[in-house]
């Protein structure tokens, strides 16, 4: 049995209901035990008087991240399975300034307002409401400022893929970096002798909890070391067993051209699937229909392949795979929304090919001018 | 006013808190392959409320049709939906076994309770409409995406901080 789950199918939708109200009911239940239901204490990180925020924030995330690596690497979770939020950096960059400035203002989050309310603290209940009016105000003004909301859009890329740094050196990074930023609180808490001496982080518990994320960073090592490199394949196997690559500007054309003898299959996670595919691109884990057809050219997220993948494709279809040069991170970028800035007004003919192909997909190309077409008007719902 | 009559206690030790949530987190990516939200859940609300008052309004916008068109499942068969009403319960419970269930406006000393409410009020407006654009809040963006070192997840979390501690300053008479 392999996680995620209900990815793999051991239940289904009602049963996922369920589950939702279960670890809800834990998410609310240690934000309040550990005092984010409190205006104060949260806002009380922002004047350094109260650092609840962080040392509950940071010791989550590096715990979930050290468990999520340790179970993928031992086996019991497909990573690439978990849905991992997309990037769109300059609209978060600018978000996140907006977002804070509200959190100092207001006091509280989305998920800690909810605590505050339940607990019988009328502000929390003014924060939700006023939560659901900047939601709503946000609704109206969406078709009104799409170009912005999608710009530099990297699709679910990690820090990893970004610096290029293996998986398990970003993980012993931020870990380490969590541990550093505990140990400077802990000083300058006693330092000030101003929390009380419950909430600091004693020496005991300082170091068991640096014995675990240690434990649990070394299992990951040991794992990884155990199982060999990392499974993507060189390029000298990959060319050995694929018959080639094509690139998503080719693929697009030949889509337009109807010139299409081959069948396209989607190797990413059945809701990335869900939410937007190549057209006419099949899922591999169902019936292929694939007759008169005479290659098969595979994606997956970032053009990212695994030997057995390649395998399964041959095994189910008996066709030549093709697959395409930096998966669906490519084709968002290079058809579905081109930066056409780049290109000189003089070139019009190539231009134009790429603004029709763009939006021949749906997508908006990005252009020096304004008055971009309004077939943007897919917002996706948030993963979470 | 007290709701319950129980003396409150302490708040726990926030590394335990933090390890206790961490696990959450980490149950939600085993058993779903997905992280914790907030904002997605109100989402879904607020444009199920739309769609009932005007709903051709509704339909012709993306964003609410993102949440309505729910795979043929009313927009409130969600799994966020869920688990924020999840979220109401164990944050009760967790209030009453701790004896904090108790009806107040918590604010700093030097500001009234209606210039407090008053800016809980800005404050979720002003939260609402960022977490939208970016896709997410301090549980769906920050704390998911920080556990999956998703790198939008990591762009907004340390631009939330610089946006909150650049704002502290102003608003200092509220909380200190």
């Amino acid at each position: 049995m392999i996680a995620p789950y209900y990815k793999y199918g051991y239940f289904g939708q009602d049963a996922a209901l369920l589950i939702a109200i279960l670890i809800g009911f834990f998410f609310g239940f240690f934000l309040e035990r550990g005092g984010l239901g409190n205006a104060r204490k949260l806002a009380g990180q922002f004047y350094l008087k109260d650092f609840t925020v962080i040392k509950v924030m940071f010791t989550a995330i590096i715990t979930a991240m050290i468990g999520l690596n340790v179970l993928d690497a031992v086996g019991l979770l497909d990573l690439s399975r978990v849905y991992v939020n997309p990037a769109y950096l300059i609209p978060q960059l600018t978000a996140g300034v907006l977002f804070g400035a509200g959190f100092v203002i207001g006091g509280l989050c989305p998920g800690t307002s909810l605590v505050a309310a339940a607990t019988g603290k009328l502000d929390g209940l003014v924060t939700l409401a006023g939560i659901l009016c900047g939601i709503f105000v946000f609704g109206e003004l969406f078709d009104s400022f799409t170009g912005f909301l999608y710009m530099s859009s990297y699709g679910q890329i990690t820090l990893a893929q970004i610096s290029g740094l293996p998986q398990v050196i970003m993980v012993i990074l931020v870990t380490v970096a969590a541990i550093v930023i505990f140990v400077l609180i802990a000083k300058y808490e006693t330092k000030k002798e101003q929390t009380a001496v419950t909430q600091r982080l004693k020496s005991t518990q300082g170091r068991v909890l640096a014995y675990a994320a240690g434990v649990g960073l070394t299992v990951l090592i040991l794992a990884q070391w155990i199982a060999g490199p990392d499974e993507a394949l060189t390029e000298q196997e990959m060319s050995t067993q694929l018959q080639g690559m094509i690139t998503a500007e080719e693929l697009a054309t030949r889509l337009m051209r109807k010139d299409d003898d081959f069948v396209i299959l989607d190797l990413r996670s059945p809701r990335q699937y869900r939410v937007y595919h190549i057209p006419g691109a099949q899922e591999l884990t169902g019936d292929i229909a694939f007759e008169d057809k005479t290659s098969a050219i595979i994606y997956t997220q970032f053009g990212e392949l695994h030997p057995d993948m390649i395998g399964k494709v041959k095994e189910k279809t008996g066709l030549p795979v093709y697959y395409l040069e930096g998966g669906m991170n490519a084709w968002v970028r290079q058809v579905l929304y081109p930066d056409l800035t780049n290109i000189s007004a003089a070139d019009k003919r190539a231009l134009n090919r790429r603004k029709i192909m763009s939006m021949y997909f749906g997508g908006y190309p990005k252009t020096g001018a304004t008055g971009e077409s309004d077939m943007v008007k897919k917002y996706k719902r948030e993963g979470c | 006013m007290k709701l319950f009559q129980r003396a409150a206690k302490m708040y726990s030790n926030p590394f335990l808190a933090g390890v206790g949530l961490g696990l959450t987190l980490l149950a939600a990516f085993v058993i779903m392959g997905q992280g914790l939200g907030a904002s997605g859940g109100y989402t879904s609300l607020v444009s199920s409320a739309v769609d009932l008052v005007a709903p051709q309004h509704a339909q012709n916008n993306g964003m609410y049709m993102a949440y309505l068109d729910n795979f043929g499942r009313s927009p409130l068969n969600d799994w966020v939906v869920f688990e924020i009403f999840g979220i109401l319960i164990g944050g009760f419970i967790s209030g009453l076994l701790s004896g904090r269930l108790k009806s107040e406006v918590v604010k700093g000393p030097r500001i009234s309770t209606g210039g407090r409410l008053i800016l809980a009020f800005c404050g979720g407006v002003l939260m609402g409409f960022a977490a939208k654009i970016a896709r997410g809040c301090t549980s769906g963006l920050a704390l998911t995406g920080g556990a999956l070192l998703s790198a939008g997840g990591w762009v907004f979390m340390i631009s939330l901080f610089i946006g909150a501690f650049a704002m502290a300053y102003f608003v200092r008479r509220q909380w200190i």
